[in-house]
């Protein structure tokens, strides 16, 4: 007996979706594929346990978890701002929030220098008042990576309080709460999932970068060489086995992270 | 008064101008009825503090919540002011316990107890059952008697209601309109009920506020209504026959029709005809009346042994005659029937 | 759906970026038949150190032999020798050591290596010198940023070897990934001290100044060894094999020794 078809499925891909389909799933999938399969498997363990390498995991994970809860702590009240008050320059502040996310990462790294950089805009000071230098430390890499990964956050959470359901929010305050009140006790518990998702996207974004922060924080293991610039490094020096064996775990990582985010996205069953 | 609501408020808001003046001592229903765009949600929204005015005041129990002139506005948050919204807007990541304690939470009531005055005021509402359920699990009427617990139990010195019966359907409405008649009773303070039902305002208030285009165009008790209604609206709103015409020597002529009445009046008057007044023949009848004319019947409507009968022909009217009588007259669709109406049970006033 | 006032300012933008793109495909590369003496376009992947001498030889085959277009890529060594195992691309190859050159030689992708040039480390300072650096043990002081390049690269193995064979540990705030970076971070202030050839500081410009340390000045410091080769998948051999000819030359070596580097 021949399988029914769901309703409102075709039943027949047409070649002209499929054949482009295919491609566009192959141009995914091969570069992938082939990372997994040229895996250094038999040294897998010892490749990754390599101090340099385990260094660099740890230095990695650290900075972008500091790089994620940094874009929450600043780039949740400017979302709120973004989205719920009207002020002049609102829209120029939206675009130029946006300018991490089409900016070449290096570029970004000059302007983070032109700004904190000893000699910089605001760098001066802290050096000259406080003696703080950002540039060839780890805080310098956190910036970096605070930097591009943060318009992620805002983007996702301005998008969520706007389209929070202002009736609740209107319910809450007729019942006598005050204003963080009602952030804290209904409009937060009604867009923490996006919130989430924008944290979660943000955290990759931080994982994943290279230029702004070689650019900016430089190279030193232990302090700021990142996974991202020990495996470019790796690479330099013909190293490519323990180049893959470091890729392969990031990439483990950001398929992990779709996979959490992908229902958010696509709304697939 | 010293307790009470008075409300003078002007606002403006999109092309709706809303000038209304009311006041209402505690312990009394009000209820401000009119049509879509009348400004009703306007008034509620004002009184709740979650509108801005363009002129007036509002002082609830001695307090000033609004003072345009004086430049003063409570804002909603810090009104002894509870709502109960049309859509009962119940939190949805919370359990209905928890939404009925919301109120006494933010103003700092430790857990513990919060929760168990919400289970009271459950209780009294005949919900306790469903005190750990979310508000995606009740019916239409639960969450509406949920969103009422949650409004008072804070007790407010007003509380609002926005159409609190329109998104139930028919039979969840009955019901929850009598259980509603009896729990506004015991509330102490003032109620404000915004409603487009008659039914639902005459069963729920002892007064009512007609709202026409941002005006108020009559107020008072059903009965009143009825008596002497002031547009269309209320006339349909109360289910009476409502005409204008011009009046004469102890006529009224309504677009050729004339119809003889018993009060004195002349120039443009209002005429309405109760529709107990109108009276059904198979026959053309004889007797007193002076106003007899022959019609064709046209929709008939049940409600209990009453009917009511629409009744086409020169002057298109409504009657409503018991359910024997109108098996004895067997109305047919389109069929010829004779209508009566006397003159003293006419009602004239000036327009 | 509308386009919106959007889309002729979006449909610009698309055919800017098509006309450069078409653009960058350009004439294709190779030698042109007709006349003798090479012609075409050529390609050299170089040491970012050689960048300055290379440009005028560059310029110099040109106006020598007309008809002939030169391109460089200038790099670290590491990142071209990687570059050309794993896709060619390029007619010559000058690197900045031999183990570098080596790793392409035996690769099979270039062959016959000629040393054309060597280069000494200096330390890089700012202009006026401001933190008083006088030796290599000054960059173990506490407090100064100093900026070496990355083991990876031949600069900076140099400079592993210079600072073993002095016995002194530097406190280094970052380790470059090519030789012109660390001139940058000196250059922009950013750091007070660098490690680099020579020939950088003739290049660097104004804003530095190199500072004669013992240990890297002496006949027996460590050296950077410069061979220049032709690829084995060089798509104009003939323009390749002359502009090697070129830098060998009594002219490339002047050009060469007056950027910094020590000519055999």
């Amino acid at each position: 007996m021949r399988a029914r078809a769901r309703p409102g499925a075709p039943r027949r891909l047409p070649p002209l979706v499929a054949g482009p389909a295919a491609v566009a799933a192959a141009l995914f999938v091969l570069p992938l594929a082939a990372l997994a399969a040229r895996a250094p498997w038999a040294d897998l363990w010892s490749d990754l346990t390599h101090p340099a390498a385990r260094t660099a995991l740890r230095l990695s994970l650290v900075c972008s978890l500091w790089a994620t809860a940094l874009a929450v702590v600043f780039g949740l009240p400017l979302a709120w701002v973004l989205a719920r008050v009207p002020f002049p320059g609102r829209r120029a502040l939206r675009a130029v929030v946006l300018v991490p996310l089409v900016l070449p990462p290096v570029v970004g790294g000059v302007a983070l220098l032109l700004a904190f950089g000893r000699r910089g805009v605001l760098g001066r000071l802290l050096d000259e008042w406080f003696s703080v230098t950002l540039p060839f430390t780890t805080a310098g890499a956190v910036l970096a990576e605070t930097f591009v990964a943060m318009p992620f956050l805002v983007i996702t959470a301005e998008a969520a309080f706007r389209a929070a359901d202002r009736r609740y929010e209107e319910a809450a305050r007729t019942l006598g709460a005050r204003r963080w009140a009602v952030f804290r006790r209904v409009t937060l518990p009604l867009t923490w999932p996006a919130l989430a998702a924008g944290a979660l996207l943000a955290w990759a974004r931080a994982l994943g970068e290279f230029g702004a922060t070689i650019t900016f924080a430089g190279n030193t293991p232990g302090r700021t060489t990142t996974v991202p610039l020990e495996v470019y490094l790796l690479l330099e020096s013909g190293r490519l086995d323990s180049a893959v064996a470091l890729s392969l775990v990031l990439l483990v990582v950001s398929v992990t992270i779709l996979a959490v985010l992908r229902d958010r996205w696509v709304g697939a069953r | 008064m010293t307790g009470g609501l008075g409300a003078d408020v002007d606002v403006r808001r999109g092309g709706l101008h809303l000038e209304v003046a009311l006041s209402v001592p505690p312990g009394e229903t009000v209820a401000v009825v009119g049509p879509n765009g009348a400004g009703k949600t306007t008034l509620l929204r004002a009184l709740a503090g979650l509108q801005e005015l363009a002129g007036g005041r509002v002082i609830l129990d001695g307090e000033v919540l609004d003072d345009v002139a004086g430049g003063r506005h409570v804002p909603s948050e810090r009104r002894a002011v509870g709502v109960v919204f049309q859509e009962h807007l119940l939190f949805p990541h919370l359990r209905v316990v928890d939404n009925v304690a919301f109120g006494l939470r933010v103003r700092g009531v430790p857990r513990q107890e919060a929760r168990r005055r919400a289970e009271t005021w459950l209780d009294r509402l005949g919900l306790a059952a469903r005190a750990g359920d979310r508000p995606a699990a009740l019916s239409g009427g639960e969450a509406q008697r949920v969103a009422l617990a949650r409004a008072l139990v804070t007790e407010p010195g007003l509380l609002l209601l926005d159409e609190p019966l329109s998104a139930l359907d028919a039979p969840a409405r009955a019901a929850t309109r009598r259980s509603l008649r009896e729990h506004l009773r015991h509330h102490p303070g003032v109620r404000l009920l915004v409603t487009h039902d008659p039914i639902e305002a005459a069963a729920l208030a002892d007064h009512l506020v007609v709202l026409e285009g941002g005006r108020v165009v009559q107020r008072g008790t059903v009965a009143q209504l009825a008596a002497r209604p002031r547009s269309r609206y209320v006339a349909d709103l109360v289910g009476v026959n409502l005409f204008a015409g011009r009046a004469g020597a102890g006529t009224v002529t309504i677009g050729g029709f004339v119809l003889t009445v018993a009060e004195q009046a002349t120039g443009e008057v209002l005429v309405a005809v109760p529709p107990r007044a109108v009276a059904l023949h198979r026959h053309r009848p004889g007797g007193s009346p002076r106003n007899v004319w022959e019609g064709a019947a046209g929709a008939v409507d049940r409600d209990g042994d009453r009917v009511r009968v629409a009744v086409g022909g020169p002057l298109p009217i409504v009657s409503e005659v018991t359910a024997a009588a109108a098996a004895e007259l067997a109305l047919e669709a389109g069929g010829p029937v004779w209508v009566s109406v006397k003159a003293t049970e006419i009602a004239v006033f000036g327009s | 759906m509308r386009a919106g006032p959007q889309a002729p300012r979006r449909l610009a933008a698309l055919g800017v970026c098509g006309a450069l793109v078409a653009g960058a495909c350009g004439p294709g590369a190779g030698p042109v038949e007709g006349g003798g003496g090479p012609a075409g376009r050529l390609v050299v992947f170089a040491a970012s150190s050689l960048t300055e001498p290379f440009a005028r030889l560059g310029r110099e085959f040109e106006s020598a032999h007309p008809g002939t277009k030169v391109r460089f890529n200038f790099a670290g060594s590491s990142a071209l020798a990687r570059q050309i195992t794993e896709g060619g691309g390029a007619d010559v190859f000058a690197a900045a050591d031999e183990s570098t050159m080596a790793r392409v030689t035996g690769a099979g992708r270039a062959r016959h290596p000629v040393v054309m040039a060597r280069n000494r480390l200096t330390v890089l300072v700012e202009r006026g010198n401001p933190k008083g650096i006088r030796s290599l043990a000054d960059l173990a002081r506490p407090g100064l940023v100093v900026v070496v390049c990355a083991p990876e690269v031949p600069c900076g193995r140099l400079a592993v070897d210079a600072f073993a064979a002095a016995g002194v540990v530097p406190r280094v705030s970052s380790s470059e990934e090519n030789v012109k970076a660390v001139v940058a971070r000196v250059a922009l202030g950013e750091a007070d001290a660098g490690i680099v050839y020579r020939s950088d500081v003739t290049a660097a410009g104004a804003r530095v100044e190199a500072v004669d340390a013992a240990g890297l000045d002496a006949d027996d410091a460590p050296q950077a060894v410069y061979p220049i080769a032709v690829t084995t998948t060089s798509a104009n051999p003939v323009a390749a094999r002359a502009f090697v000819a070129l830098v060998v030359s009594a002219r490339g070596r002047a050009a060469l020794a007056a950027s910094g580097f020590m000519v055999p």
